[in-house]
């Protein structure tokens, strides 16, 4: 290490990123303020003393409580199933010689650059057809194989020497069972990288749920806070910034612990740009 | 080896999923933009022919959309490319503190766009923070979101700041991938700071760049998410955007055909607008060498 001591550099980063955290800082600062009024003068923007009141509020009273465990179980699902079916078609593609596994390939990559807005209308339809508006299958079944998570995986596939699997072959295991048991261990690097930028995508997703959702009952935590903020009274800021902080901690937690694994997933996706 | 079955059982879920919630909602946006169409009543009720165009076309709120998501995506993207390049470079520099101060500048990427746009509601209201901030200066407050003037602006700073620590990271990760020898080799020809980063790293780091530039064009363009929690399209029309205008048009006045025409005017921009910023890109590539 050439420094030794902290940089100049480091410190006006240090001192622009108070500025850059200050929103952050407000919605804290706010949502433990108790009580439902904001703030006064800028001196309040610091609480004086911290109150539990808004969190235990929010989380007892109104469908708050609801639209979290909706997302956990929302999200749960589409990382298993990206974990599961994604690794399935990378691994296919992978194993696959020839012409059929560019074809595949370069379906996978052009999917990844149709922007969602179009699939608002069509994916309603869809689903309005399938009697599957406002329920869990709407928020699950369109986001279980993202080509994202294919592709990304199909590269570290690529990488993983066939002959652990020919020699499991030769001891009679199917492929199924090689799959599961030989090749599906090798992959859990990739498997991580996915996990944590799928539950990062659908936890904050907001545009595809917002339309394919219409009760209580299966908002995510997004749109319930949206939904939330233009109801009928005037809004109760305190108890919206404890609910904003309370959709947040999950994935700045997540984002704390899994840095490197998120940093790889989107550097190593950009690279084939 | 896996036979071809076997191959198309690991296939399946991928390939559902790709014909029912790629590929037929492309071209569902496409066919339908000529028909008419209302998923409540009766599905399909015959061809329109061009009509859905002409009546999307002849719509000022449209061309007030257009207006508006031009500017948004030209207020926003490079500002964010130039932004969040400065950062990077900064932090590139950081020394020990360099991990810590990236994660700090990338937490805002990580809280979703909606809790954002919620929170900044509440930043940019008359007795919100930014106005107590602004007091500071003798400034007597404005109403952000809600004075025509200002609403897209405020939406726009709301989005740059965003996404900065997002791109960053893309900057970061390439910088640290310029060889040192090319460096030296500069400064033995007697390069300053200056010609280092016009001659070495600018040209090392033009995908990350294209990539940058290209990635957040095409999310600009669908701005919405902002849009609905914070104005609602308002004042006057101020913050309309194409995606906006497009989710009112079926959702509020279920005119599907039309809103079809909207999503695939949308889809088309971006497609154009991608390939065209690639290919400026590239042309620059080939003269500067």
């Amino acid at each position: 290490m050439r420094h030794k001591r902290v940089s100049p550099v480091a410190i006006l980063l240090a001192v622009l990123l108070v500025v850059d955290l200050f929103p952050l800082f407000v919605m804290l600062s706010l949502s433990v303020k108790g009580g439902g009024g904001g703030f006064g003068s800028l001196a309040d923007l610091v609480p004086r003393h911290v109150s539990a009141a808004n969190y235990a509020e929010i989380l007892s009273k109104g469908p708050f409580a609801r639209y979290f465990l909706n997302s956990t179980l929302v999200v749960t699902l589409v990382v298993a199933g990206n974990i599961l079916f994604a690794s399935m078609a990378a691994y296919a593609v992978a194993r696959t010689p020839g012409r059929p596994a560019a074809v595949m390939l370069f379906l996978v990559v052009s999917t990844m650059m149709v922007p969602k807005h179009i699939m608002m209308i069509p994916l309603f339809s869809l689903l309005l057809g399938m009697r599957m508006i406002d329920t869990y299958y709407a928020l699950v079944l369109p986001f279980l194989v993202d080509a994202f998570n294919v592709f990304f995986i199909y590269q570290f596939v690529k990488s993983v020497p066939r002959e652990i699997e020919e020699a499991a072959a030769i001891d009679g295991a199917g492929v199924w069972k090689t799959f599961t048991r030989v090749v599906f261990p090798t992959l859990k690097p990739a498997l991580v990288v996915t996990s944590v930028n799928t539950f990062l995508i659908n936890w904050n997703s907001f545009l595809l749920p917002f339309v394919l959702t219409n009760s209580d009952r299966v908002r995510t935590l997004p749109v319930g806070l949206a939904i939330f903020s233009q109801g009928e009274h005037s809004v109760d800021w305190g108890l919206l910034m404890a609910g904003s902080t309370l959709a947040a901690i999950p994935t700045v937690v997540a984002f704390a612990i899994f840095q490197r694994h998120i940093v790889r997933g989107m550097t190593e996706g950009a690279v084939r740009g | 080896m896996m036979t071809t079955r076997e191959r198309l059982i690991f296939l399946l879920p991928w390939a559902l999923s790709f014909a029912l919630f790629s590929a037929y909602p492309i071209l569902f946006s496409l066919g339908t933009s000529f028909t008419q169409y209302n998923p409540f009543r009766g599905g399909l009720t015959g061809w329109a022919g061009l009509d859905n165009y002409r009546q999307v076309f002849s719509d000022p709120l449209f061309w007030k959309s257009l207006k508006n998501t031009v500017l948004f995506v030209v207020g926003t993207v490079p500002p964010t490319a130039v932004l969040s390049l400065g950062l990077a470079l900064l932090l590139d520099r950081a020394g020990r503190l360099k991990g810590l101060l990236r994660t700090g500048y990338f937490i805002p990427s990580v809280v979703s766009l909606a809790v954002i746009s919620l929170v900044f509601k509440y930043v940019y209201a008359k007795q919100g923070p930014l106005n107590l901030l602004a007091g500071l200066f003798g400034s007597a407050g404005r109403e952000w979101l809600l004075d025509p003037r200002y609403a897209l602006a405020s939406i726009m700073v709301m989005d740059i700041w965003e996404s900065l620590g997002y791109y960053a990271i893309f900057y970061l990760a390439a910088l640290q991938t310029v060889p040192r020898e090319l460096y030296d080799a500069a400064k033995v020809d007697g390069a300053g700071p200056r010609d280092l980063f016009r001659s070495v790293t600018l040209p090392w780091i033009r995908p990350v760049v294209v990539f940058v530039v290209v990635v957040n064009t095409i999310r600009a363009f669908q701005v919405f998410v902002e849009v609905v929690i914070m104005t609602r399209g308002g004042p006057l029309g101020s913050t309309q955007t194409l995606v906006y205008y497009m989710y009112e048009k079926a959702f509020l006045y279920v005119k599907i055909g039309q809103a079809s025409v909207v999503a695939f005017v949308v889809f088309v921009l971006i497609m154009l607008f991608a390939l065209v910023q690639i290919g400026m890109l590239r042309r620059l590539r080939a003269s500067t060498g």
